[in-house]
């Protein structure tokens, strides 16, 4: 039998006991169902009959419901249900924490008398006259709308509770008269029990994310860089591998953070996979589950930064041409198209000139750093060669990238070069190209390497 | 026929990719252009992929010869030490020509080809990079079995992602604001047979304006009847169709209009463009950021390019795109990605 339909039963049938209560219009409303935070209804599990497994810890796992329960009843000499809340919030029992007070449609999973038996604390036969040892316990759902449970007292006093125990005597409410006797789920006050089983989430989330990459094929989104974990997640009821459970994620920075699946349920092997991303790196992330029932150890802890691209980069070596490389013929200054006052007097090696478009500098044999401005189409002299955010180009420092894949002057890790600044810009840089800035002259660019290295973005 | 990084972002397109167009064919290799080795298939509409060949290293670009019969194609030198060459197939994979094509980049020469047009039964294109900033156009000529190639002249150009006219005089290529078009024939050669570039075209860039505040979104496609070129640029933050045409009574010998594009989401990109024998323009796009999403558009009216009317794209079948830029087939029993390097369909000039 569903618990919460149960629930709704026993409400229907105390209000058919009075009819002519003074009362109708509060147990009319009582025909409604009564709203429980956080059951095992709203998790989507089936509410049924509990199916039990004593863990050895203190702990019991219902694997039929995915709860987890104090194997003890514990008894509290104290004030109200906040008490009993605050005593489970606090407790630490199994190696974990959050523990809750259990809602009355989670306590009746622990019947028909007799389910709990075997492996709970409070389930077997007890004191008939003392209902606590009846495995009487309080639940978190109080009694409301106001009806002839409370009457004098107000319903902040009175909640369902619950007896697990084999035992017939439930108690009485000896301050209500001409009331019926009590049942086995019932409404009552400290009176006719103290006592709490406290309640957990029966399933356990380990989120394990993958090393942080830059998605394949990625360009920047306003300036930034998307990055990427794959999370892999896997669900146990404690016992063995949940499946069927649809996980839902959340992340501690909940304004930067976008979750890409889970797509599917749990499979067989209690796994499923999603991707979060973000376009903010700084600080970690922490990522848990918010699904009901699920409890996340560990949670998903991300590091930002450094992230690999996943497409591996098209790696070349520029240089500053050296102007004694070539052997081309000398043409006077002023066949050439210079940005501003031509020296007279000097000449330059036409296809060292050619070239220097296209490595974007170059050193004369006069030992002047010649440089060409493609906007202007001429030529200039440099203090050194330049890069496109201004600063000197510098061997094992200096690399061109395109923009719009790694942003200007972010500090990134090639392969086995190493570290490099994204200093430079190139026209036929293009998408996942790199350009390595490797020194002056045609030596600088020997023997290359592989090209096809890969790229990890450390910092903007 | 150019290597277009942002063909990549396709690669990792999870939705819509679309077979060959009914009478087209198209050669491909699998995975990236940054892969360590290639295979080249080819994929005719209605028949099974067909493997060409292996390469060791990636293949950058390739192309069908006129009659369909062989193929040129490129591979990534292993090293800064060895020569860019081209290799000339049979479409059965048999190699039967191969011819370097500049000095090693150690010795100063070419560090890759990136674009290869096979234009003519005798006359090869291929677009060969330098530096960072650019590289050079060189024409070749093919002996008539095709197994050797003369070099005829060549060009420099600046800026990436070039493409070369229907008449091989002319070769645009995208800076990082600017478009370029190099008038390869425009003087005389240099000691070196290099047709200075110095003049050349360029699109004008506004005074303060960001280099990137008009970059231009996929690749460049000259129209296939005359020196008309196409790009789609991004300006403050509005989608334009650039059109470049020839016209001698312009300032500098090129008229340019832009006319805004309207129906595609901001949330896109283009990735590709095409002028079909018609001279109909179709758009790619792809989701911003690399992402998943593969749509086709038709952009009615483009062609009038003395208009300045702006332009609504009209979403379009993936199947309209006669030259698309991924390929999904089952080869093996898997599923698999491909990358058009080059195609042509039966009733109309193949250019890319």
């Amino acid at each position: 039998m569903g618990c919460r339909k149960e629930f709704k039963y026993l409400q229907t049938a105390l209000c058919v006991l009075m009819p002519a209560s003074p009362l109708l219009a509060q147990c009319q409303a009582l025909f409604t169902t009564v709203p429980v935070p956080g059951s095992i209804a709203d998790a989507g599990a089936t509410c049924i009959t509990a199916a039990l497994v004593d863990l050895g810890n203190g702990v019991v796992t219902d694997r039929a419901n995915h709860l987890l329960w104090a194997k003890e009843i514990v008894y509290l000499s104290v004030g109200n249900v906040s008490d009993f809340e605050n005593y489970c919030g606090q407790l630490m029992l199994g190696g974990r924490t959050g523990w809750y007070l259990p809602d009355v449609a989670q306590l009746q999973t622990l019947l028909p008398p007799g389910t709990c038996q075997a492996v709970m604390d409070g389930c077997g036969t007890g004191y008939p006259d003392y209902p606590g040892f009846n495995g009487i316990t309080w639940s978190s759902s109080g009694v409301s709308p106001e009806s002839y449970y409370c009457p004098g007292y107000g319903c902040p006093y009175y909640g369902w509770q619950v007896a697990t125990g084999l035992g017939t005597d439930f108690g009485s409410l000896t301050y209500v008269p001409l009331t019926p006797p009590r049942k086995r789920v019932d409404a009552g006050t400290y009176e006719n029990s103290a006592s709490v089983r406290c309640v957990a989430s029966g399933l356990k989330l380990a989120i394990t994310p993958a090393p942080v990459t830059i998605p394949a094929s990625q360009t920047t989104q306003g300036g930034s860089v998307l990055t990427r974990s794959h999370l892999a997640l896997s669900l146990t009821d404690y016992v063995g591998p949940a499946s069927g459970v649809l996980l839902a994620l959340r992340s501690d920075r909940p304004n930067s953070d976008k979750f890409v699946g889970p797509t599917s349920a749990t499979g067989t092997d209690g796994s499923a996979k999603a991707d979060v991303t973000t376009l903010y790196q700084p600080n970690v992330s922490n990522i848990d589950s918010t699904t009901p029932l699920v409890w996340t150890d560990p949670k998903g802890v991300v590091t930002w930064l450094p992230a690999k691209y996943e497409t591996p980069f098209y790696t070349t070596c520029y240089r500053t041409d050296l102007e004694s490389d070539y052997t081309g013929l000398f043409l006077a200054a002023n066949k050439y198209k210079w940005c501003g006052t031509t020296l007279a007097g000097r000449s330059y090696r036409q296809d060292f000139m050619d070239d220097v478009k296209r490595q974007g500098s170059g050193i004369s044999v006069q030992s002047e750093v010649v440089e060409y401005n493609s906007k202007g189409h001429c030529y200039y002299f440099a203090s050194c060669p330049t890069t496109s955010t201004g600063a000197c180009a510098q061997a094992g420092v200096t690399a061109a990238v395109d923009p719009t894949v790694i942003p200007l002057r972010a500090s990134i890790t090639v392969d086995t070069l190493g570290a490099r600044l994204a200093q430079d810009t190139g026209q036929g840089i293009t998408f996942y190209d790199i350009d390595i800035y490797n020194g002056v002259g045609k030596a600088v660019c020997l023997a290359w390497p592989n090209p096809n290295l890969t790229v990890t973005f450390v910092s903007y | 026929m150019i290597r277009q990084g942002l063909f990549l972002i396709l690669l990792c397109v999870a939705g819509t990719v679309q077979a060959m167009p009914h009478g087209c064919s198209a050669l491909a290799v699998e995975g990236s252009d940054h892969a360590e080795g290639s295979d080249l298939w080819i994929f005719a509409s209605d028949q099974e992929p067909r493997h060409v060949l292996a390469a060791k290293r990636p293949i950058f670009a390739a192309s069908w010869s006129p009659d369909r019969r062989e193929i040129a194609f490129s591979v990534v030198p292993t090293t800064t030490d060895f020569a860019t060459e081209v290799v000339i197939a049979e479409v059965t994979g048999r190699v039967i020509g191969r011819f370097k094509v500049d000095r090693p980049q150690s010795e100063l020469g070419l560090r890759y080809i990136d674009g290869i047009d096979w234009r003519e039964p005798q006359a090869l294109v291929t677009l060969g990079n330098q530096g960072p900033n650019g590289g050079y156009m060189d024409v070749w000529r093919l002996s008539k079995d095709h197994t050797r190639a003369e070099w005829v002249r060549r060009g420099g150009f600046l800026g990436g992602s070039c493409v070369v006219s229907p008449s091989m005089q002319y070769v645009a290529c995208a800076g990082l604001a600017t478009i370029y078009i190099f008038d390869t024939l425009a003087g005389p050669a240099h000691h070196n047979g290099s047709v200075e570039d110095q003049d050349y075209f360029a699109t004008p860039i506004s005074e303060g304006q960001s280099e990137f505040e008009r970059a231009v979104e996929g690749n460049l496609t000259w129209d296939t009847k005359g020196p008309t070129l196409y790009a789609v640029r991004l300006e403050n933050s509005k989608r334009v169709l650039t059109a470049i045409e020839k016209n001698p009574a312009a300032p500098e010998g090129w008229s340019t209009t832009d006319r805004e594009i309207a129906g595609i989401g901001s949330d896109s990109r283009v990735v590709s463009i095409e002028v079909d024998a018609h001279g109909a323009v179709m758009l790619s796009t792809a989701q911003s950021g690399g992402g998943y999403d593969h749509r086709a558009y038709s952009l009615p009216g483009a062609a009038a390019t003395a208009s300045t009317a702006g332009l609504v794209a009209r979403a379009a079948s993936p199947t309209e795109l006669r030259r698309p830029t991924v390929l999904k087939a089952a080869v093996g029993g898997k599923e698999r990605l491909f990358k058009v390097l080059d195609s042509y369909c039966q009733s109309s000039t193949s250019q890319r």
